[in-house]
């Protein structure tokens, strides 16, 4: 028989009253069964793929001006051991770069604009955009900073156009680097006071003349080894190795000018000098740790030398970042 | 026309057979009815003729008519919406004349018949439901509406008629069928309820109608003139003294206010509030009901819109309904009435029993929900003024109307007003009426759950829980509502044990030290376990209720509480083999629902328990549990789904603690899952196992291969019968995949059939317009992706020496393509979910590891890269990570295919040119056809090339080498384009 009384708003509402909303019903428990299943199952399947790799999408953090967090940029940058020995295959797979004094930052070339920070997140400086042609995916750059010249030296490339060189060797890195520079020498002609240079890179084996005519006026503030194999990894590496002026002579066996040759007072010699300053490090850190736990930009790092974490084990790895 | 009417003597045999419908003799009730049902079987028009025939001659007794008009009706529709358009069919199959005389019939009953409701309305209207939408009996509305116009018309035609109308309105489902007419029934509807019509059955078969008619009515109620005649109607009606159309015209009212709430505003002020608010005042409870329910509904409806405004503006849009917030406004007004029927409750309440005091307390919670913080002040004088009298009513209506509000209001009111109650409501749980005790525990349970934060206030909290350990021992009701305020608050004080740990922390999940509850915990556990021993833990579903807070308890508790987990742990266990025992002592029905209740409570809490046990802890006590767990499956009650069901995720929750030291188990266990696995007839059970054979997989990983055989098998017959729930099928293709990823390259001698079905499976499309087809479509997909997915990784050969996994992987290779464009198929699907792009993103990453360079033509493609577009802008984290991964995947395959052709043309310049360039050629080429965007760095690697300074041999012999390797793998790929 049919019914005209279909409002069923009696039902409805009647299981309104004294509701007791978080208890289950039993579909739900069985709903909640299988999503549990199913995560179990994304955990299990997530083992097999190599996801520590997983770079966080920051684009929003890179878009706030201001400093970034040191968690986030902090570590992202490839970081040298001290050269304790020298590598057996020197000669043969390996490149130098000279380093001019200065701060090592990070360089961010956006649409638009083009800005530095340092390692620990630190805003420095802000320029136009490195690349104009249209629409380019970002570009992220190692650099090193000197001040007192307002010139950014291009260490090494992360990101060239949207597209990311970190699995790339060091060799293809570089080159790239070069050719990219000498195709278009727009590229440095930059219109206000920040200037960009290109560090040139010769093979380990021209060490001598490479260190005889660097084309920077700055102060020789060390030089980096890099492995030509080398792809570009967070953090330190052994893969990059880093000598100061007045250890090359000592180290490598070969002639520097005296200004390179001039070493500190009461020089112990070059293992006992890392020692020695890897020892200082440590202290500095570990006093240094309770000041950055209050300065949120995390800028308690003294930060005169640009690599001065050589040596000391990285802590926490850190992803790159990847447009 | 003679050879029309039926023989006056099979007439007669008819007739005697029809009075036996309602025979007391069931014998002969049942011959009847075998009768009926032979003779509509082998002469069905002759059958249906015969009967309209008896129904429209006044000469016969009402009982036969009745009769005779109920069988024609039942041949024309059914229960079944399948056998019921079967009948339309059938019915629209007899010519067209029998089907004329028949109509002529049974249209000439309407009106002759002294019963009510008449049963030639049914008959008319069910004709009319199979005729009307295929464009049939064109002049049958205008001859009802006729009917109820014409002067002449007897009251008992109009009723009828208006009766017929209404059947037809609300069994038509296309409203399109209905709409071309809508003026003329809307011309009866209306004259029929018209105040100066003297019957009142009349008037309430029309007001019946237009409750069924205004979904279809639409256009006019677009157009003020007739938009104003109709509200005028159902206005007056309203206020007939027939308490039936006065119902029926408010239940009016509440639906035009659902359907027509931007009309509303010319008459709100002027009649609607008035009307209504007077039927909330009535005492007759019926009409003070549907007062009270278009209050409900104008709080749900203006909620609504709230939240399409919300959204709107979210969007930047402008909404397109507004809320004229009737609700707020009418606040004064209704909120005194409401607390007046608050206080007038059953002396002995039944729980099915829906009255004005029951709808005034859900009326509040709405309206607070809508009005939020707007309400209190109107609340909260009538709280103090009654919550401590002396009659247990007004406590009773103080505590009930302090409840209902907790869930609207601001948490920064709201915290400092429970605070403010807590010693008054801790007072009231030990109450002398029960009801009072009864609505004070809901009320705790609604602030565990509401304003938890409050709940745990170390002021209150000692006194709190001693009234509600007292309570667990007061009467059913009250103990089971006592039951969910537990389970709130072991969850609030977990949470905020949780959030203290975190705050100066970022890893989430961890396992709080201690929390609020830890001193108490014991004990508290202690009286739920004596809860769910009461002897009436029957009624008011005690029992399940305590066992859920006993559930929840353990589920939030913290490190400290693991001592008294434990015990509960073996509480549990002992009561589990307790309850084995009992079953010889099982002897009625209801025994033996208790039984197999108590069985499925206890395999929930030993879940909830093993969850907790520590991995050391896991292996002492599992050969127990397995034990019990076996001989429950292999006792009768497993025969009752529910209790396999619970079984089964019990042995799950097992596997998950022991993972690989489950196998111990299998050999025992392994009938009792292809036991589950065959249960086709209870999808739920089926479904459990299947998941079962999930975990298990995952746990044992290469040690399930003994047993794959046999579960394969039954997994692939369950996928092809068609008797199988649907539910069940997208969790077999899931399964697949974590059993391929476990054993591997063993999988090999399934891979051709599974890959088959997938494939198939595939090619599944559904109605879009069925939200529940649409979900499965989904969850059909995601359990391809997951056995692709598990098939790619348990063949991704780590070591690469595997000769059989390499066979594997090269007979999947043609099967790329096809994986590639069902992901493309996926996630360009406009109604896919989240997840289907989080499972497409995993597979083509997957994809990307497992073949290297092969894949790049396949996944560098535009819909890939949308998919994994979408993915790295997803609101769900893990998508979001997965989506970044799988680009990652693809881009390093990129990046690696540049260089590759980079270096390749700087060593073509230090050999001999010609081969070399050949090579270069060849994957440029290839490259071409693929890569997006990559082409710029590719003219750029080989333009740039000419002028480099760098020539070393060494490096060259490796990258030609390594060169030579992918130009090959290129090759091979193309072929498979």
């Amino acid at each position: 028989m049919l019914s005209v009384e279909r409002s069923n708003e009696p039902t409805q509402r009647q299981a309104l009253y004294k509701t007791k909303g978080t208890f289950r019903s039993q579909e739900e428990k069985r709903k909640h069964f299988l999503e549990e299943q199913k995560r179990k199952r994304n955990v299990n399947f997530d083992a097999g793929r190599n996801f520590e790799e997983i770079p966080e999408q920051r684009h929003e953090d890179a878009h706030l001006s201001g400093n970034l967090s040191k968690k986030k940029f902090g570590k992202m940058l490839m970081q040298s051991e001290w050269m304790e020995e020298v590598p057996g295959d020197l000669m043969e797979k390996w490149y130098l770069v000279p380093c001019p004094v200065g701060k090592r930052c990070i360089v961010i070339s956006e649409t638009k604009i083009c800005r530095g920070f340092s390692l620990s997140g630190k805003f420095l400086f802000q320029t136009k955009a490195l690349l104009k042609e249209g629409k380019v995916g970002r570009t992220v750059l190692d650099c090193i900073y000197n001040r007192e010249t307002s010139t950014i030296f291009i260490l090494d490339v992360i990101l060239w156009a949207g597209y990311s060189m970190v699995n790339c060797e060091t060799e293809f890195r570089f080159y790239w680097l070069k050719s990219k520079f000498e195709e278009t020498p727009e590229l440095l002609e930059r219109p206000n006071a920040y200037k960009f240079h290109p560090l040139p890179h010769a093979l380990a084996t021209d060490t001598e003349t490479a260190l005889e005519s660097l084309d920077f006026t700055e102060k020789l503030d060390g030089v980096l080894f890099y492995h030509k194999e080398a792809h570009y990894t967070a953090g330190v590496t052994p893969l990059v190795v880093w000598l100061l002026p007045f250890m090359i002579a000592e180290v490598l066996g070969i002639s520097v000018n005296e200004e390179m040759a001039q070493q500190p007072e009461s020089y112990p010699g070059h293992l006992e000098y890392i020692a020695e300053y890897k020892k200082k490090q440590k202290e500095k850190r570990r006093r240094g740790r309770k000041s950055v736990e209050m300065d949120t930009s995390g800028s308690g790092h003294d930060e005169s030398s640009i690599f001065e974490e050589s040596g000391e084990p990285v802590q926490e790895e850190d992803e790159l970042e990847l447009g | 026309m003679n050879n029309l009417i039926m023989s006056a003597e099979t007439s007669l045999q008819l007739i005697n057979i029809l009075e036996k419908t309602i025979s007391p003799d069931k014998n002969e009730l049942e011959a009847a009815q075998t009768y009926l049902e032979q003779a509509a079987l082998t002469n069905f028009p002759e059958f249906c003729k015969g009967l309209s025939e008896i129904l429209g001659h006044g000469g016969n007794s009402a009982v036969v008519r009745m009769a005779a008009g109920l069988q024609f009706k039942n041949s024309l529709t059914s229960k079944d919406p399948n056998i019921a358009i079967q009948y339309q069919h059938r019915w629209l199959a007899l010519p067209e004349q029998t089907r004329a005389y028949i109509k002529q019939n049974i249209l000439g009953a309407l009106g002759t018949e002294n019963n009510r409701p008449s049963t030639a309305a049914q008959c008319v209207a069910y004709v009319a439901v199979a005729e009307l939408p295929v464009k049939q009996w064109p002049e049958l509305i205008e001859c009802l509406a006729s009917n109820v116009v014409n002067t002449s018309s007897t009251e008992m035609t109009k009723e009828a008629t208006l009766e017929t109308i209404g059947y037809i309105c609300q069994e038509i489902q296309d409203q399109e069928v209905l709409q071309l007419q809508a003026n003329q029934i809307l011309t009866a509807i209306i004259h029929g309820m018209r105040s100066n019509e003297p019957s009142n059955h009349v008037r309430l078969a029309a007001t019946n109608a237009l409750q069924n008619s205004l979904e279809f009515t639409r256009a006019n109620f677009e157009t003020d003139t007739e938009r104003n005649f109709i509200m005028e109607v159902v206005c007056e009606a309203t206020q007939s003294t027939d308490t039936a159309v006065k119902v029926s015209a408010l239940q009016c009212l509440v639906k035009i206010m659902s359907l027509y709430y931007q009309h509303m505003e010319s008459y709100m002020g002027q009649a609607l509030f008035p009307i209504t608010l007077d039927a909330m005042k009535s005492e007759t409870d019926e009409v003070a009901l549907q007062g009270i329910e278009f209050w409900s509904n104008v709080s749900d409806e203006e909620m609504d819109l709230s939240i399409e405004a919300t959204e709107a503006s979210e969007a930047g849009r402008v909404p397109s309904r507004c809320s004229r917030f009737y609700a707020k406004g009418a606040l004064q007004f209704l909120v005194p009435v409401l607390q007046q029927k608050l206080t007038k409750q059953e002396e002995n309440d039944d729980e099915d029993d829906w009255n004005p005091s029951k709808a005034a307390g859900v009326c509040l919670m709405l309206l607070a929900t809508c009005c939020e913080d707007d309400i209190i002040p109107h609340v909260l004088p009538f709280v103090k003024d009654n919550i401590k009298s002396p009659n247990w009513r007004c406590r009773d209506a103080a505590l009930m109307a302090f409840g209902s509000i907790l869930g609207g209001l601001e948490p920064t009111t709201l915290k400092p007003l429970v605070d403010q109650a807590m010693p008054t409501l801790i007072e009231l749980m030990y109450d002398q009426s029960v009801q009072v005790r009864d609505t004070c525990a809901w009320t705790f349970g609604r602030i565990c759950e509401i304003v938890p934060e409050a709940a745990i206030n170390e002021q209150y909290l000692k006194s709190l829980l001693e009234a509600l350990v007292n309570g667990l021992k007061a009467e059913p009701r009250v103990a089971n509502n006592v039951c969910w305020a537990f389970t709130g608050l072991a969850e609030a004080a977990y949470e905020a044990a949780e959030n203290a740990m975190n705050a100066g922390k970022d890893d989430d999940g961890a396992q709080p030290e201690t929390y609020c509850l830890s001193q108490y915990f014991e004990f508290i556990v202690q009286r739920l376990l004596e809860t769910t021993d009461r002897p009436d833990g029957a009624q008011a579903n005690l029992r399940s209720s305590a066992y859920e807070a006993l559930m929840e308890l353990v589920k939030n508790s913290p490190r400290d509480c693991y001592v008294a987990v434990q015990k509960t742990t073996m509480v549990i266990l002992e009561r589990l083999q307790h309850v084995l025992q009992m079953e010889s002592h099982i002897q009625s029905h209801s025994d033996r629902a208790q039984y197999n209740d108590l069985q499925s409570l206890l395999c929930g809490t030993l879940q909830s328990v093993l969850r907790k046990v520590s991995t050391e802890d896991a292996p002492k006590i599992s050969d127990t549990i397995m034990t019990a767990l076996l001989q429950m499956f292999n006792s009768n009650s497993c025969k009752a789904g529910g209790v396999q069901e619970d079984a089964l995720m019990a042995v799950s929750t097992l596997v998950e603690i022991l993972g690989e030291g489950f196998l111990k188990y299998m050999e025992a266990f392994k009938p009792f899952l292809h036991l589950g696995l065959k249960n086709r007839a209870e999808y739920q059970v089926c479904g459990a196992a299947v998941g079962l054979t999930g975990d298990i997989a995952r746990a044992l990983r290469a040690r399930i291969l003994p047993y794959c055989d046999e579960i394969m098998m039954l997994l692939l017959e369950n996928l092809g019968d068609n008797t199988v729930h649907r539910s069940v099928k997208p969790q077999i293709l899931s399964v697949f995949g974590d059993i391929a990823l476990s054993i591997g390259h063993d999988f090999g001698k399934y891979l051709t059939v599974v890959l088959q079905t997938l494939a198939q499976a595939s090619q599944v499309d559904v109605d879009r317009s069925d939200f529940d087809m649409l979900d499965y479509l989904n969850e059909l997909r995601e359990g391809i992706l997951e056995a692709y997915t598990g098939i790619i990784q348990g063949l991704k050969d780590e070591d690469g020496n595997n000769e059989a996994g390499k066979t594997c992987l090269l007979a999947l290779e043609s099967h790329l393509p096809s994986i590639i464009h069902f992901v493309s198929t996926c996630s360009q699907d406009p109604d896919h979910s989240d997840s289907i792009i989080h499972n497409c993103a995993g597979l083509v990453g997957d994809l990307c590891l497992t073949y290297g360079a092969k894949v790049l033509p396949l996944v560098d493609a535009e819909a890939v890269n949308e998919m994994l577009t979408e993915g790295r802008r997803s609101r769900v984290t893990k998508t979001k990570n997965i989506a970044n991964w799988a680009t990652r995947e693809v881009r390093k395959l990129r990046n690696h295919a540049t260089s590759c052709v980079d270096q390749m043309v700087r060593s073509s310049r230090a050999r001999p040119p010609d081969r070399h360039v050949h090579f270069v050629g060849v994957t440029f080429k290839s490259k071409l056809r693929s890569a997006r965007g990559a082409h710029a760095q590719f003219c750029a690697a080989l333009t740039s090339r000419a002028e480099d300074p760098h020539v070393l041999s060494d490096t060259n012999r490796r990258i030609y080498r390594r060169f030579r390797g992918f130009v090959g793998k290129g090759r091979r790929l193309s072929s498979l384009c």
